[in-house]
């Protein structure tokens, strides 16, 4: 047993070994072959295996189930569930990507394909997007690895540029605030009918701490959720920057809440760093947080900030320079914008 | 109907994502396997005429592992890039994390010591289709039974139902976190099988 062990051992780091020297040569061969005429001629299959898989649609789906009808294998009704469910369904379309909902392996699914940027040389487009992808990728699991919930991979294909991942079913924190917002709002309304024939409540010391921003308080409701928001956030953010991943866009649209356990996932790690994390890259991180929850959506996003910044601030282990950091973008970003 | 049996399928199958119109995957699952040393042996020299990937569900221990390894198998036999020689050697090595194909085939297909072995076909509807058009009196869901009649005389064991249960039944999780490197605070927010599947899927990044 023991000596089973030693040998596994002794043979994975002859592998590991073995692994980086083959990928040096492949790295070598890759900057030596690399044409314009290469790249063109990846530009034209490319995408093929990603469209095979979007495309399975409507269709081809009838066809299918057509021929299908004298297979009596036992799965045929999952098979016709899932080819159903497939559907060419996009999105979302931003600058760098666009996000396809698909299934995969039977599972609900998005696909996250990065473009070609036509107005770039095609090499240094391809390697750049390359490049953005896998950095894209390796965060994504680097962030699971750390426990931190975010969408998990199931397929990365370099030739389309896409990462295969679950799909959060839910909505993105940005619409979650909103709508509480809404909610808060109508209550309001109701509320300030009652105060006309009632006295007025005294605020308490944790009602002026909860909503700085703001003169009435939040519903219980509304701060329950809120603080409990503001906790998952901030353990989130505070395990990343333990483990030295920056996220680089952490705005409330990069948070999905999963509509049925209703805790937060985050997502989008294209801009995010995982070699040399400085404390600046922590203070941003903070800072565009910050700015997203408080400037856009008042009460129900400073009572997260602020749920948030006290967790983060006892979870993470470099909290203590990072915020004097964060303090100092902070400062900057204020007398920025009195500039401007 | 001339089947001798009529109890219901153990074996099942799965469409393959992007090629559903072309490939079809396949596993039955057999357990008290008395002849496992002859059966790798026949694998090695091609002395078996059927195309199998023998697989350990010791680590391969849910459907979805050996989906994704096989879709990744087709996607590199499409793009002409395959590692080992055939398909369904293809598929082994791609259920493992790592690209060294010796290690991939003692941890992740079955061995001379297997007692339980999980059996991956992949069937080519498109070959199958030339069996139905040059008139062969069997039709393509015969020939089907026909090549698992065959593995079923091959391989000496008790045929179960390949179910996800019965799947995970075999699992020995120690050597599967080992194998993939997985670790408790993963294991926090993510199921063995997602950390699993997250390895094979982005092998090429990692
Ligand atoms: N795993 C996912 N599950 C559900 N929806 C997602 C997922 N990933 C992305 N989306 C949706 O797609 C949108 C864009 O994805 P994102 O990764 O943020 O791309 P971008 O870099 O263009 O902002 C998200 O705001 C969200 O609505
Ligand atoms: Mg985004």
């Amino acid at each position: 047993m023991d000596i089973d062990d030693k040998e596994e051992e002794e043979e994975e780091q002859r592998e590991e070994k073995e692994e980086t020297t083959t990928r040096k040569t492949k790295t070598k061969t890759k900057t030596r072959t690399t044409t314009i005429d290469d790249a063109v001629e990846v530009d034209q299959d490319d995408e093929h295996l990603l469209q095979r898989i979007l495309h399975y649609n409507n269709n081809n789906n009838n066809n299918n189930n057509n021929n299908n009808n004298n297979n009596n294998d036992g799965n045929d009704e999952n098979r016709r569930r899932e080819e159903q469910e497939k559907r060419l369904h996009l999105l979302s379309q931003g600058a760098e990507a666009r996000v396809f909902s698909t299934t995969f392996l039977g599972k609900p699914c998005v696909v996250k394909q990065r473009f070609r940027k036509k107005y770039r040389h095609p090499v240094l487009d391809q390697k750049l997007t390359r490049s953005r992808l896998f950095a894209e990728c390796r965060s994504l699991m680097k962030a699971r690895i750390l426990g931190v919930q975010a969408p998990t991979v199931l397929f990365v294909d370099k030739r389309s540029s896409s990462i295969f991942m679950e799909r959060v079913e839910g909505k993105s924190l940005k619409e979650v605030l909103k709508s509480i917002a809404a909610e808060e709002d109508e209550e309001g309304e109701e509320k300030k009918e009652e105060e006309k024939t009632t006295p007025p409540r005294n605020a308490t010391a944790e009602d002026a701490t909860a909503a700085p921003s703001s003169s009435s308080p939040l519903s219980s409701s509304a701060h329950r959720r809120a603080v409990k928001y503001g906790r998952e956030i901030g353990l989130i953010v505070s395990k990343l920057h333990d483990g030295n991943i920056t996220h680089g866009d952490l705005t409330t649209s990069n948070f999905l809440v999963h509509a049925q356990t209703d805790s937060i996932y985050v997502i989008d790690f294209g801009l995010s760093k995982t070699q040399i994390v400085g404390e600046e890259d922590i203070g941003v991180d903070l800072y565009v947080l910050e700015r997203s929850l408080v400037s856009a959506h008042s009460r129900e996003g400073a009572r997260v900030w602020q749920e948030c910044l006290r967790t983060w601030k006892e979870t993470c282990g470099k909290s203590k320079e990072a915020f004097k950091r964060y303090e100092e973008v902070r400062a900057r970003g204020r007398k920025r914008s009195m500039v401007g | 109907m001339t089947e001798t049996t009529t109890t219901t399928h153990k074996h099942q199958t799965f469409p393959v994502d992007g090629f559903e119109n072309d490939f079809t995957l396949e596993l039955m699952l057999f357990e008290q396997v008395t002849n496992a040393k002859e059966i790798s042996d026949s694998i090695k020299s091609g002395s078996f005429d059927v195309e199998v990937a023998l697989m350990n569900p010791k680590t391969i221990f849910t459907e979805n592992i050996v989906r994704l390894a096989t879709f990744k198998a087709i996607a590199s036999m499409e793009t002409k890039c395959m590692v080992t020689r055939t398909l369904h050697s293809e598929i082994i090595f791609n259920a493992s994390p790592k690209t060294n194909i010796n290690e991939a085939f003692r941890r992740f297909g079955a061995g001379p010591d297997s007692t339980a072995i999980l059996v991956a076909r992949v069937c080519d509807k498109k070959k199958e289709q030339i069996v139905v058009d040059t008139g062969n009196s069997s039709n393509s869901s015969n020939s089907e039974e026909h090549i698992r009649e065959k593995v079923r005389k091959w391989i000496d064991g008790k045929e179960i139902a390949a179910t996800r249960e019965n799947l995970q039944r075999f699992a020995d999780t120690n050597a599967i976190k080992k194998y993939y490197k997985i670790d408790a605070a993963e294991l926090k927010i993510a199921s063995l099988e997602d950390g699993v599947l997250m390895r094979i899927g982005a092998r090429e990044v990692i």
